[in-house]
């Protein structure tokens, strides 16, 4: 409305004044023009000053204006502005159409249940039908230029009418189809490119850098994007459940933690059940009440990981009625549960309960090898569940390479003095740099009573440990240590949902395992939780405030974790807990899994995309390190990819030259189907054939249901691409509009085009209206 | 090796002045820790019941034990020997403390005195020296001492219940030494009360190449006498985690032996020193072992 007014007034659409430009046909010197501007202001100046006295001063100013005005606009009128417009010739430019072909456009977001795709074909019906769709945009654009129909997903291709299209795309490339028709039309006079998308591109995703790039490159080549944007930015009601965030590999047994995103948008009220399947059989469920009308949220669920392989874990939520898209109530992910068995050394200063009751718990656990060195008495150690008679022969181990053989460390009650100033930082470096676990335990030689306040390994506490520890030395004559006190400990909020302390999924049922259970002690006095530790227990003692008991941090690449209290084997032993009870096992064994579960081993592997189309190009990529864990840039990396007809390719992986030990290469699946990968590296440093490191990971070819996922219409990006090429966004209906706009190009065949500006009716209204108020002002004041 | 003198103490408790505990402050604990027993566990059955045994630990409401004085050590970070009283079949009075010869109260307290005193010596062990604590099977700070020393095991006649607590005991972990008791009728009676502990196990002989001679001191030979009867040729039985010898041993009991008297003798003459060392030795290694295995 108001364009078409503008254009009526002017004479040209407000896109016509954006681009050409302003010019006068008759161009006085700027002395002149200066000229008779004043004599214009002095004329109606002098003519006002007799009426001064019945006018006023308001009135005189007032006539004055107006007057003077009237009389500029005639003298600007002699001048005879024109716009310079440069318009394309007809029939020699060519309009590249790029029609999105992806599934997305299936999705039924449109006003009576229209598919996108239904508004994209109307708005390209076959010439055949040519005529009958009034000002369809096709029909339009083939008016005026020569338009060249392409049509994209993951792919772009040529076709010749809109109805080859088939929507069946498994991605939205748009950035990449935007590059490649540029680079097909760079030799014929380009007048602009329309897209007709919805917007949801799958490929660039977050990537700004590129997409910056791409449009930067189109604007230097001149080539305007003319986004037509079709379906909703917004549904009325969809539940989508986002991609799961799953380790790539478990420990067989380990109970899993899946953080799956969930959106929904106007199912305000409505109650979602989130269930995890493992090969048809559900083995996790969790509810969630959609409390607003548009939700966010990120839904934990945990499931125990008990057969070993390659296992394809489903997600799914019911559909809700009047749900526009179902097919993304539904996730799959692909992960690898592991059986070999993670190591562990514990080491104790002292014989300890706490030793022989966490030994007896892990011990029915196949995924968990714990060594155990005991110092017995001074220099004297007992090795007990070694693997080989060397191993921990020397004590507790001087070299990285004998350190960092195991995942995990637990180190019980002895004092910092025992170690080195290399053991020490070895150990700071077993959690940072190698990525191992170290949980640490109370005792009367542990934390700042073991002295290790200021060793290297505080650093990697997940506790602060405060200034003045008691020592220990004088324990000998008292019955009892002076900082000895008990505690009933209970899971704190971020305990009820971890992985390692939620004995039952309902956090109330949770509360109560814990407080049926004895107290237990502690004899370390501790500082406040580092800034980035999650206390998962908490115990409540002596003290009003509720003390740490079990925290856990991420510490560089590896976990920390502290239990400060020094008989956790109550918990086992006590009277009062039934003899069938597995609190102390359950507990005990996720904490040890969850602590050397994801350090990293020598060699990793991952594949990416995990999704990929059939005959998409599959990235392999792979970290090596040696028996130190330093990364390793000269290694032999060979993969060997195992597809769903059993059919073995060796594709070899070579170092990127980006990253330290980092190695990749390209796989191509040629079939649908779950890919094994299964890769091992040799060279200086990375022991003998047999003890080389292997490792595996998988992937599936032909299942992307991306288009699905974050389906809604994306309009600003649309806007961006348009924005940044010099083009506009315009809706499916607006297809005159569009073709003006496209009329006025700036690359193409052109030719130029004059139009005088003196005659628009704006003119004579302006003129017409400054006359009629000088006019009335008069009358009103009954002047001449 | 040379071991520290160690004295008898007089007929005088050597003992820390100690605060009566008599029976109905046992009995009232043990009622007390039996009502928070009810709430049972909805867990499957686990490992520990692996060999079909179950047991419950609850005060034997029947049980009357004799008021003595003496006073067990609070609980804390420390290892503690513990004693384990049982009713005997008749009391008398006789040379032991309290003047009263209860069976069990062999050798105390100078024994665990001497013992103890040595494992603080040798070891890096944490714990309450120059004494340790008593128990009954009915008492659930039992579970807190999960090392214990039953001797004269002959005369040891446990109720059903005490029974049944000391299964619990050792199945969850318990590791308890059985010592002083000599002669065919002592140890009969032993097997038979210890098939009533833990029904289907059976007793098992151990050579020296078992893992608990092994675990501080390497013990070369068996072969050392009974404290005053060099006529009896002393046998190790132990009782296996779920009946396999391969597992944790959970009971050992020095048949015809008596390791506590040499260790209450241990500051006299009256024993060869080296004869005590190597019944200190077996001691320290069943402590070792009982606490890493």
């Amino acid at each position: 409305m108001f364009l078409s007014a503008f254009e009526w007034l002017l004479g040209s659409p407000p896109v016509a004044f954006e681009r050409g430009q302003i010019e006068l046909l008759v161009p006085w010197g700027v002395f002149w023009i200066a000229a008779a501007v004043i004599g214009a202001l002095v004329f109606s100046l002098l003519g006002y000053r007799r009426l001064g006295r019945r006018l006023g001063k308001r009135g005189r100013l007032l006539l004055g204006t107006a007057r003077f005005a009237a009389i500029a606009l005639v003298v600007l009128c002699l001048l005879r502005p024109q716009l310079v417009l440069s318009l394309v010739v007809p029939q020699e430019n060519v309009v590249g159409v790029l029609l999105d072909d992806s599934r997305s456009m299936q999705i039924a977001d449109g006003e009576d249940g229209r598919a996108r795709s239904e508004a994209l074909l109307a708005a390209f019906p076959d010439e055949a039908a040519a005529g009958r769709g009034e000002n369809a945009l096709g029909d339009l654009l083939r008016e005026k230029f020569v338009t060249r129909l392409f049509r994209f997903s993951e792919q772009t291709r040529r076709v010749e009418r809109a109805s080859e299209l088939g929507f069946t795309g498994a991605r939205t490339d748009l950035l990449g189809s935007l590059t490649r028709v540029a680079d097909e039309l760079a030799s014929l006079p380009v007048a602009g490119i329309v897209l007709v998308s919805d917007g949801a591109d799958t490929v660039a995703g977050g990537g700004e850098e590129d997409l910056d790039q791409t449009l930067l490159d189109l604007r230097t080549r001149g080539i305007r994007v003319y986004p037509v944007a079709v379906g909703r930015p917004e549904f009325d009601a969809d539940l989508e459940l986002g991609a799961p965030d799953v380790p790539a590999r478990v420990l067989r047994g380990s109970l899993l933690e899946i953080r799956l995103p969930l959106r929904a948008r106007g199912l305000a009220g409505r109650t979602a059940r989130v269930e995890a399947l493992d090969e048809g059989r559900i083995i996790a469920t969790e509810t969630v009440r959609l409390s607003g009308d548009s939700v966010e949220t990120t839904v934990t669920l945990l499931a125990p990981a008990e057969e070993a392989g390659a296992r394809r874990l489903r997600f799914r939520v019911a559909p809700f009625a009047g749900e526009v898209l179902t097919r993304n109530n539904e996730q799959s992910v692909l992960m690898e549960v592991d059986d070999q068995p993670l190591r562990l050394l514990y080491f104790e200063g002292q014989p300890r309960w706490e030793l022989k009751f966490l030994r007896r718990a892990v011990s029915g656990d196949p995924e968990l090898h714990v060594s155990c060195l005991i110092r017995t008495a001074e220099g004297k150690f007992y090795r007990v569940d070694v693997q080989s008679s060397e191993e921990l022969a020397g004590g507790f181990p001087d070299t990285r390479e004998e350190l960092f053989g195991y995942d995990g460390v637990i180190l019980g009650s002895v004092e910092a003095s025992f170690f080195s100033q290399d053991q020490l930082n070895m150990l700071r470096d077993f959690v940072s740099q190698r990525g191992g676990g170290l949980l640490t335990l109370g005792g009367t030689s542990a934390f700042g009573e073991g002295g290790y306040r200021d060793t290297p390994l505080a650093e990697v506490l997940p506790v602060a440990l405060p200034e003045v520890a008691p020592s220990p030395a004088d324990a000998a004559d008292r019955p009892v240590a002076t900082a000895f006190r008990e505690l009933s400990v209970l899971p704190t909020r971020a305990g009820s949902l971890h992985p390692v302390a939620r004995l039952d999924p309902d956090p109330l049922a949770n509360a109560d395992r814990y407080r049926n259970l004895p107290s237990l002690s502690a004899v370390n006095r501790l500082g406040q939780p580092k800034p980035g530790a999650t206390v998962l227990l908490e115990g409540l003692g002596p003290s009003e405030e509720p003390e740490a008991v079990l925290l856990v941090q991420r510490v560089g690449r590896g976990r920390s974790a502290s239990l400060t209290v020094q008989d956790l084997w109550v918990w086992q032993m006590d009277a009062s807990v039934p003899l069938e009870d597995e609190t102390h096992e359950v507990l005990s064994r996720r904490l040890l899994r969850w602590l050397a579960s994801e350090a990293p081993r020598r060699l990793e592997v991952s594949a990416t995309p995990a999704k990929s189309l059939v005959g998409e190009r599959v990235t392999l990529r792979a970290r090596v390190e040696d028996e130190r864990f330093l990364a390793v840039n000269d290694a032999f990396v060979e993969a060997e990819v195992t597809g769903p007809d059993g059919v073995i390719s060796g594709v070899v992986l070579r170092w990127t030259g980006e990253g330290d030990g980092e190695y990749s290469g390209v796989y191509v699946p040629g079939g649908p189907g779950i890919h094994q990968v299964e890769i091992h590296a040799g060279g200086a440093g990375l022991g003998e054939e047999s003890e080389a490191p292997r490792a595996a990971t998988l992937f599936e070819a032909g299942v992307v249901e991306d288009e699905f996922f974050d389906a809604e219409a994306d309009p600003e990006l649309l806007a961006r691409i348009a924005e940044a090429t010099g083009g506009r966004l315009f809706e499916p209906d607006e297809a005159e509009a569009l073709l003006a706009d496209l009329s006025l190009a700036e690359s193409g065949t052109t030719v130029v085009e004059r139009r005088e500006l003196w005659n628009v009716p704006a003119v004579f209204l302006l003129l017409f209206g400054l006359l009629a108020a000088d006019w009335g002002v008069r009358h009103a004041r009954g002047l001449p | 090796m040379s071991l520290p003198q160690a004295t008898r103490g007089g007929r005088e408790p050597a003992l820390r002045v100690g605060v009566a505990v008599v029976v109905l402050s046992a009995l009232g604990a043990g009622l007390f820790a039996a009502g928070r027993l009810e709430t049972g566990s909805e867990d499957p059955p686990g490992t520990r019941g692996r060999f079909g045994l179950t047991a419950t630990f609850r005060p034997d409401p029947n049980a009357v034990e004799l008021p003595l004085d003496y006073e067990n050590y609070p609980y804390s970070d420390r290892f503690t020997f513990a004693r384990i009283r049982f009713e005997p079949p008749r009391y008398r009075r006789g040379p032991f403390y309290w003047d009263l010869d209860l069976k069990w109260n062999h050798d105390y307290p100078w024994g665990e005195q001497n013992f103890t005193r040595i494992l603080g010596e040798y070891t890096s062990l944490t714990l309450n020296e120059g004494g340790g604590d008593i128990y009954s099977l009915n008492e659930a700070a039992l579970f807190k001492r999960p090392f214990a020393y039953l001797c004269e095991v002959g005369f040891w006649y446990p109720s059903d219940q005490e029974a049944e607590n000391l299964r619990a005991w050792l199945l969850k972990g318990g590791f308890l030494v059985v010592d002083d008791f000599v002669q065919s009728r002592a140890l009969e009676n032993f097997l038979v009360q210890m098939e009533r502990v833990l029904p289907g196990y059976t007793a098992v002989e151990l050579d020296v190449s078992h893992p608990v001679f092994d675990s501080f001191f390497h013990i070369e030979t068996l072969e050392f006498h009974h404290v005053g009867r060099p006529d009896l040729v002393p046998v190790y039985y132990g009782f296996f985690e779920n009946n396999d010898p391969g597992e944790r041993l959970m009971v050992i009991a020095n048949y015809n032996h008596d390791i506590g008297d040499y260790w209450e003798w241990s500051g006299n003459d009256y024993w060869p020193v080296d004869l005590t060392n190597e019944a200190f030795k077996l001691g320290v290694n069943y402590v070792i072992y009982g606490m890493i295995h």
